[in-house]
């Protein structure tokens, strides 16, 4: 049997990790988030309506909760232990961040009643893709 | 951890990726054995050895060994 080539081993490598539906998912994830946001502000519609509507990003995500179960079984040992040690770390940085907002909201004065959990639902999510790409380029470089 | 799973890459003239795709992780778990960033599991060391044909000692060596 003809060995693979590296483009190959490249490609099988990025398919296991890119799926369209994925990124699909994604783009439509945002979407019904930007849609929801638009529409819990709408004054015309009724108060029924517009919490209805503030789950409706939640079929995306939980598409996404689906899949992150599934590809942590596909995961190699590095990654699996990478990805623990970001989802660790984000989670400390969050309740750091939250800590800090709410002393400054506390003891400060700042005005924090524009800045709730519309703004800021996403940030873990950002913390531990950070720490877990900051973690494996530092895997890339040598030992000293 | 100290290892020789560069050099013995080298001799069989396997890139990261083919030994990633021959071991059944990525080329990063690869990189990161044979830059010393990271210790492999047991199994994954016994599947390095199974590889190679070698035993394991003869692949890793800890740090304090003489």
């Amino acid at each position: 049997m003809e060995e693979p080539s590296e483009r190959t081993l490249l490609w099988r490598q990025f398919k296991k990790r890119f799926n369209p539906w994925d990124a699909l998912n994604a783009f439509l994830f945002t979407g019904s988030w930007f849609l929801a946001r638009h529409l819990v502000a709408m004054p015309n519609l009724s108060h029924t309506v517009r919490a209805a509507v503030a789950f409706l990003p939640l079929p995306f995500l939980a598409w996404v909760f689906w899949k992150e179960w599934r590809k942590a079984d596909r995961m190699d040992e590095l990654e699996r232990q990478i990805m623990h040690r970001a989802s660790h770390l984000a989670l400390l940085v969050t309740i750091g961040m939250l800590l800090t907002l709410g002393l400054f909201e506390r003891g400060v004065g700042v005005n924090l009643s524009e800045f709730g959990f519309a703004e800021i639902w996403f940030l873990p999510w950002l913390f531990q893709m950070v720490i877990f790409v900051i973690t494996f380029k530092r895997l890339e470089q040598p030992s000293a | 951890m100290k290892n020789r799973l560069k050099v013995l890459r080298a001799e069989r003239g396997w890139s990261q990726w083919e030994l990633a795709e021959l071991l059944g992780v990525s080329r990063q778990t690869v990189n990161a054995i044979e830059n010393g960033r990271y210790d492999p599991s047991l199994p994954l060391a016994f599947a390095i050895g199974k590889t190679f044909g070698q035993a394991i000692e003869a692949i890793f060596t800890p740090d304090d060994a003489a």
